[in-house]
């Protein structure tokens, strides 16, 4: 790395960098968010191929509109973004199951009232976690992707997903209590 | 909902509908008093409390890697050189 742009440097730094053509600056903000870029694409699209047309979607559009980037947000809530939009370009994300069920079905799914073991000693299980993620619908894995995996917080999460505050902090709850459920089930079922 | 209790002036089910802003700190201070009352006294509400919190940061603490594995990075370097010319 030369002393244009690296890891010692903030986002906004960077972005600045970028913004003047810097590449390594560029190339510093690319190895520092692509991680987190393609897990939030691979939630999104509809296969890993369009995941990794979207991570290349949004880093070439954050290099061509590094000088349009006002800093109101985190550059991570921004790129973010820019996947979202991406994946909304590539035809949107994959179609979502009804969600018929009540706060009361959802909570009694997710254990509330049961009797028996403690799922507490069963988390520390990744492959446990990935399956009920993966059981998830589209909307709940982004939002638990975005606001528990990630740590945006609240209003960079609505930011993100185009939605008011209100209806992303219900839908969170939501999604965590399905996570709850489907980890219930999965647990159960490897037993 | 069948089962539940009223305990600190809070049913279950109202309990379990603020638990995730509960979890994260954005009850205010009374309500978040009344909640923790409720919780310390309602043995299913405790225990689904700890664990909903306890999937949270699982999910946090096991998925979460710092870095993508080096054959995609190095495929997404390539591709993102060609397709922005000025980073080749």
């Amino acid at each position: 790395m030369s002393g244009e742009g690296d890891f010692r440097d903030g986002d906004e730094t960077l972005i600045r960098r970028t913004a003047t053509g810097h590449r390594s600056a560029f190339e510093a903000l690319v190895e520092r968010h692509q991680a987190a870029v393609y897990r939030f694409a691979r939630v999104l699209a509809r296969d890993d191929a369009g995941a990794e047309d979207a991570v290349q979607e949004t880093f070439a559009a954050a290099w061509k509109g590094a000088r349009r980037f006002r800093g109101e947000a985190p550059v991570r809530t921004w790129l973010f973004t820019l996947v979202r939009h991406a994946v909304e370009r590539q035809g949107g994300p994959s179609p979502e199951p009804g969600e018929p069920l009540s706060l009361e079905e959802i909570c009694r799914a997710a254990g509330w009232g049961a009797t028996g073991d403690r799922l507490a000693d069963r988390l520390a299980d990744h492959e446990l976690l990935q399956r009920a993620l993966a059981a998830l619908s589209l909307s709940d894995r982004a939002l638990l992707i975005l606001r528990d995996l990630e740590g945006l917080r609240t209003e960079e999460a609505a930011e993100v997903m185009g939605l008011p505050e209100g209806s992303l902090k219900t839908r969170l709850h939501r999604a965590r209590l399905r996570l709850l459920a489907r980890l219930r089930q999965e647990a159960e079922d490897g037993r | 909902m069948e089962g539940e209790r009223m305990l600190a002036g809070l049913r279950c089910g109202e309990v379990l509908a603020e638990l995730s802003e509960y979890l994260d700190g954005n009850l205010s201070p009374a309500r978040a008093r009344q909640l923790q009352e409720h919780v310390r006294e309602c043995e299913p509400c405790a225990k689904f409390s700890a664990e909903l919190s306890a999937a949270v940061h699982a999910l946090r603490a096991g998925l979460r890697t710092p870095s993508l594995d080096e054959p995609t990075a190095s495929r997404f370097r390539q591709r993102l050189k060609q397709e922005i010319p000025d980073l080749a």
